[in-house]
């Protein structure tokens, strides 16, 4: 008798715990979806010949979210909708279609539309399945570099992307051996103007990188921290094409010579970038802030996300898949703007330059 | 229906389940036996990039998994993973050290 109570006080236990394990389970799935991070209300924007945005309409996390560019997959797209970040960046996929249609689904009913942003540098292709272009190696003339970026712009456009991370203006590109175009760097930034402007008549902003250089070059033993000497060579293409390009990217590299990091990565350098928007007042856009030469620099993520933002980045590139990870990110910024660590007049700066390159005027 | 050490079995285990569930649902990181045997091995994780009939070592770990990772695919061949879009772009050529590694960073879990 006592054996057969116990015996029913294991199977009751049994399906308890299938219960728990359940729910515990049902919980994780809605947690990795984003299904418990808040919905950020729409973006209120004014009606007229160029639509208005005023700014005071935003709350400090929508700001802070038209701030960060994240990885637009599919299985991410309705959270990123409820996050509304500023931008969604595309890898491969195998056909034009699957572009498109995902594009669409991103901007359907988006007031404040996403940047929709790739890697196209020619012999790095997120397109090359079904469409291809030359690598930047192989451009030759001003005309030619023009045509392409004629030819790339009108392309994107049509699938539906208004920001290409591209040109690479880095000089003698020694890893990859095809990013970057060819000759010393008064060739380089000749061929990168074209192409840029090229891009740029078509609707399609253009980012000149890694800024302040070198990044295809390095070839550092250590492989987490990467440091590089900059001359004024490698800065060349960006003073002359500052006034034409409408983003510059800054890479992880800790650099000394001309350009001086002071010993952290060039991303999270105030000097670096305070310097770099002395002279150029277009997009300073991070390079992608979970590589290593930046994570490991930092204890925590954390101080990195603040690093980046207190340095004066107006676009911060974060790819991580995890939409909490992203919406902790903001959480840790927003934190971060009211203990005064970082100007709300600086993110006010940075959300004004993104609002006019997506089309909007800007009231304050 | 079943024995009373079968049920028994069947508890513990969905009370480890559970444990792992709840660790996981607040973002409690524990060692796994996966990062275990990762330390184990003591292979130097290997990047190469190859443009055309060149090929090129890539150090900086971190460009090589977000390089990998923006193209269409990885695939083996023989005992190396190389990740490509097409015909006339670069191909990312990782070891087992290297691609494991890669597949466990923020940026490829999706």
């Amino acid at each position: 008798m006592a054996r057969k109570s116990k015996l029913r006080d294991a199977e009751r236990w049994f399906f308890a715990l299938i219960l728990i394990v359940l729910v515990l389970a049902t919980l994780n799935v809605a947690k990795a979806s984003g299904y418990f991070i808040p919905e950020q209300p729409g973006i209120q924007v004014k009606a007229g010949v160029i639509p208005t945005v005023e700014l005071h309409t935003l709350s400090l996390d929508q700001k802070i979210a038209q701030m960060i560019i994240v990885s637009g997959s599919e299985a991410n797209s309705d959270v990123w909708k409820k996050m509304q970040p500023g931008g969604v960046h595309l890898f491969a996929r195998s056909k034009e279609e699957q572009f498109t249609q995902l594009i669409d689904k991103y901007q359907q009913d988006m007031q404040v539309p996403f940047f929709v942003t790739v890697d196209l540098e020619g012999c790095l292709n997120p397109f090359a399945n079904f469409k291809q272009f030359p690598a930047a190696v192989e451009i030759a003339t001003p005309d030619e570099a023009f045509r392409i970026g004629t030819e790339q712009g009108k392309f994107l456009k049509s699938v539906g992307v208004n920001l290409n991370f591209a040109p690479v203006v880095d000089l003698k590109d020694q890893i990859w051996r095809c990013r970057s175009f060819p000759g010393d760097e008064k060739e380089v930034t000749l061929l990168a103007n074209a192409y840029l402007k090229g891009l740029q008549e078509q609707g399609v902003i253009a980012t000149a990188k890694h800024y302040p250089g070198k990044t295809l070059v390095t070839r550092d033993p250590h492989k987490y921290l990467v440091t590089a000497t900059i001359d004024n060579r490698d800065l060349f293409p960006y003073s002359e094409l500052a006034k034409d390009v409408d983003g510059i990217m800054v890479s992880h590299l800790i650099t000394s010579g001309a350009i001086d990091s002071r010993g952290i990565p060039s991303v999270a350098s105030p000097q670096v970038i305070g310097t770099l928007k002395q002279r150029y007042d277009g997009l300073v856009i991070s390079d992608e802030i979970n590589m290593l030469g930046l994570k490991d620099f930092y204890p925590t993520l954390d101080e990195m996300y603040l690093a980046v933002f207190i340095a004066g980045n107006d676009i911060i590139l974060n790819f991580n898949e995890d939409p909490n990870e992203i919406y902790r990110m903001i959480q840790v910024v927003k934190k971060g703007v009211e203990q005064g660590d970082i100007p709300e007049s600086q993110i006010d700066a940075s959300v004004t330059k993104i609002l006019k390159a997506k089309g909007f005027m800007v009231e304050r | 229906m079943f024995s009373k050490r079968v049920i028994l079995v069947a508890n513990i285990s969905l009370v480890i389940v559970a444990l792992f569930l709840t660790l996981n649902l607040f973002d409690v990181k524990i060692p796994n036996i996966g990062r275990a045997l990762d330390l184990l091995d003591k292979e130097e994780p290997s990047c190469m990039v190859q443009w055309k009939n060149e090929i090129n070592p890539l150090p900086d770990m971190g460009m090589c998994c977000l390089g990998a990772r923006a193209q269409l695919g990885c695939h083996q061949e023989n005992s190396q993973w190389v990740c490509e879009t097409g015909p006339s772009t670069l191909r990312y050529i990782l070891n087992k050290k290297a691609y494991n590694y890669c597949l466990g960073q923020v940026i490829w879990s999706g």
